[in-house]
């Protein structure tokens, strides 16, 4: 079985202002969530939880009721996660798929999307969401307990996706095309960005919704220069991005699969506007980049990425603005191109996402690992 | 069933048990460690403790108590994982019925894996803050492994009583015997009455949700609605009798029907029948005519009704007993569509004297017992009581018809 490792190293935004609970949360009802698949999850402001909902073209914001502040806590390692994961589901690590992973950046308590689904089925070209929709939410706290989020009765609101692939159609990878509806969000100033595909001829899209929810979503298409490839490409969806200040604009940093990393302008994300983004970096084909974050070391902020079949890559912000022109050239599939990056011992990490500022998370493969450097 | 000390079962396939309203009654008694099973289920089935009293259920109730509660009370957990101390119990729901604690796992219990359920008696009634109903320090457990069930051959069904093709218009119930146990819950969707003509009959039997199961759980009464064949009900006012004399009827068991591992029927089973008129008459034992056996011989008594009677009913309420009043060992069959009763003891008959004890409420096909008819008006006819009758007879070497 593939080793599963997971690394979770936060950038905590110095001083963040929270709108007053009552304005982000004054629209959420009690009740149950209607949740199908928890294809992707982030975290938002005020230990919002963010899911992305593929099976039902969904995006849903879920107060997790999980606020205690956690600082202070001692680091651990979890030995053995999956297994206790696996055991909690009442079955054996290798019917048990992490999807994704998301640590709460006040309770720095960790959430995991799950499924019981045979997890030898991921692999190369395979991610956990092209094998199965994730169908449990469940929450690791520093105490090692595991424990489900219940949707039954839960402060919650939700926004639809219009226009999602419809299920039943298979990409090149031999999963269902629904399954990319939603591929990653990010959440930045109040708005919550969605990255997947949607039923357009330019498939690749890029939804902007205004949090809190209110209907109204603006949809782009987001076109690339694939280097490896030697082409622009409308098709693919990002897998991952991240919201990111280049030359004090604001931009969205995006990884595709085979893996050019681009910049997308935020100014230019306009609903029904076909956008241009510029390739900083061909990082490499053969490989699907898996989670991008910012995060601090050596007193600077850095960005890392990990990847399916590379090691983690650690760049650096000033290397992003030195990239002046988004690349044109065809890049030889060995080779990489743009920006540069130091590669990171780690490899087989699958998720990475942020806890605090000084604090970091790793998930090695049946054992999740606090408080470890990068 | 053993309840004082630990209860450490590997068992490979749990019998099913019926947990109707009727059995669960029977069960006050020390708690016990259930794995019941319902393959077709999501989650595959369900862990109960039974026997536990009425009282303590009702305090279990008050006390509201969260997952963690339940799951330090009564946990299921892997069997592998319980090795280590630090492996959580399985995620699932627990609730409460009349006599049970009952346990869901969220996910399917896998096959082949092999799960232990544990139930901490002096724990829940140190939380209860009650004295337990019997002192017992002990942790019960059960261990179980699923089996895969796709290695049991389907269910069919084996009968239907009355075996007859005739029945009267008043025919009150019918009995489906199965080779296994079904699945409970599917009974109504899978029995269906059409006329010869092909249009289904509108509303024929009493739904019972909780179905009306043997204790074995492979045999399934079904009640012809009795408010429609019961004269001046209201159902009967407005639908008239399920059945009508001179049509031709078709039961159709529907092959869809799962039994308990999951499996459908192996195939569709059908009863044609033709209705006869209404049977308005109590059985009468006078009017049976015997065939005794000689003594020392081990051939069977035979009693011969004249008109079919009630199957399950014939084969308890009917027995045979010697001068000192002991009921002689044997074995009864029903033949000539359950027109003949017979019964052949174990051991030769003796010469001499016996009775044959028959139950009054013995049931013709229409529910009319030998004490009263199943559709009487209380205000005019009389009403016998509900008593033993006695036949005696008595057994010479030589063979004698009544």
């Amino acid at each position: 079985m593939r080793k599963l490792v997971f690394t979770m190293a936060v950038v905590f935004a110095a001083a963040t202002l929270w709108a007053s609970e009552s304005e982000l949360t004054g629209n959420f009802i009690k009740a149950k969530a209607n949740i199908a698949s928890f294809s992707t999850i982030t975290f938002g402001p005020e230990g919002i939880l963010f899911v992305g909902d593929s099976k039902s073209a969904k995006v849903f914001a879920l107060d997790v009721d999980d606020k205690s502040p956690n600082n202070a806590k001692e680091a651990f390692n979890l030995a053995d996660a999956e297994a206790k994961i696996a055991a909690f589901l009442g079955t054996t690590a290798d019917n048990v798929i992490i999807h994704d992973v998301a640590a709460n950046p006040i309770s720095q308590n960790i959430y995991l999307a799950v499924s019981r689904a045979n997890a030898k089925e991921v692999g190369f070209w395979k991610l956990p969401n092209d094998v199965a929709y994730a169908n449990i939410l469940l929450k690791i706290d520093w105490e090692k307990n595991i424990s489900e989020v219940s949707l039954e009765n839960i402060s919650h609101s939700s926004a639809v996706l219009p226009n999602p692939k419809a299920e039943g159609e298979k990409n090149w990878r031999g999963s269902d095309n629904r399954t990319e509806t939603i591929t990653d969000m990010a959440y930045h100033k109040g708005k919550l960005y969605v990255a997947g595909i949607s039923n357009e001829e330019f498939a690749s899209t890029l939804r902007v919704m205004p949090f809190p929810f209110k209907g109204d979503v603006s949809a782009s298409t987001i076109e690339i220069w694939h280097a490896a490839h030697g082409k622009y490409e409308t098709q693919s969806p990002i897998r991952t991005l991240l919201p990111f200040e280049i030359n004090n604009q604001d931009q969205l940093l995006a990884a595709y699969t085979c893996t050019p990393l681009v910049s997308i302008p935020v100014a230019q994300l306009q609903n029904g506007k076909h956008v241009k983004s510029k390739t900083l970096a061909e990082l490499g084909a053969g490989n699907i980049p898996l989670d991008i974050i910012s995060y601090r070391s050596e007193g600077k902020e850095r960005i890392l990425i990990a990847n399916a079949s590379r090691s983690l890559m650690r760049i650096e912000p000033a290397d992003l603005e030195k990239q002046k022109e988004g690349l044109t050239i065809d890049v030889d599939d060995r080779n990489t191109a743009g920006v540069p990056y130091v590669p990171l011992s780690g490899v087989g990490i699958l998720q990475i996402d942020n806890l605090t500022s000084m604090k970091t998370m790793s998930w090695y493969y049946n054992v999740c690992q606090m408080d470890h450097s990068i | 069933m053993v309840v004082a000390g630990t209860i450490k079962a590997n068992i490979g396939l749990v019998t099913l048990v019926v947990a109707s309203f009727f059995t669960l009654q029977a069960q006050a008694q020390k708690p016990a460690l259930q794995l019941i099973q319902d393959p077709a289920s999501p989650n595959y089935g369900s862990v109960r403790v039974a026997g536990v009293d009425l009282y303590s259920i009702q305090r279990i109730q008050s006390m509201q108590f969260d997952f963690d509660d339940w799951k330090a009370i009564f946990p299921v957990m892997l069997q592998a994982a319980n090795t280590q101390s630090d492996m959580p119990a399985i995620l699932g729901s627990y609730s409460t019925d009349e006599s049970s604690l009952i346990f869901t796992p969220r996910f399917r219990f896998v096959p082949g894996l092999t799960y232990e359920a544990q139930f901490n008696f002096p724990l829940l009634y140190s939380m209860l803050a009650e004295k337990p109903p019997y002192p017992s320090k002990d942790i019960l457990s059960l261990s179980f492994t699923i089996d895969d069930l796709t290695s049991h051959p389907p269910t069919r069904v084996t009968q239907i009583y009355p075996t007859s093709s005739e029945l009267p218009m008043n025919q009150l119930k019918l009995y489906l015997h199965f080779s296994g146990n079904m699945q409970k819950g599917q009974a109504y969707d899978n029995i269906q009455l059409f006329h010869s003509t092909g249009e289904a009959v509108e509303a024929p039997f009493l739904e019972i949700p909780q179905e009306l199961w043997n204790s074995n759980g492979n045999r399934l009464t079904v009640l012809f609605d009795p408010g429609r064949i019961k004269r001046d009900l209201a159902p009967n006012l407005q639908m008239g009798l399920p059945l009508q004399e001179g049509r031709s009827y078709r039961l159709v068991i529907d092959k869809s029907w799962k039994d308990q591992f999951g499996n459908s029927l192996q195939r569709e089973f059908v009863k044609e029948f033709k209705v006869v008129a209404v049977d308005r008459e109590s059985p009468n034992p006078e009017k049976w005519k015997k065939v005794l056996p000689k003594a020392g011989t081990r051939d069977p008594i035979q009693l011969h009704f004249g008109e079919a009677l009630d199957h399950a009913l014939l084969q308890r309420m009917i027995w045979v007993l010697t001068e000192k009043n002991e009921q002689v060992e044997g074995s009864i069959s029903i033949t000539n569509v359950e027109k003949t009763w017979q019964f052949t003891p174990v051991e030769p008959w003796a010469e001499a004297e016996f009775n044959i004890a028959i139950d009054s409420r013995l049931e013709d096909l229409a529910g009319n017992s030998i004490s009263r008819l199943f559709d009487t008006d209380l205000s005019k006819d009389t009403v016998s009581e509900e008593r033993t009758i006695y036949i005696p007879i008595s057994l010479i070497t030589t063979s004698s018809i009544d």
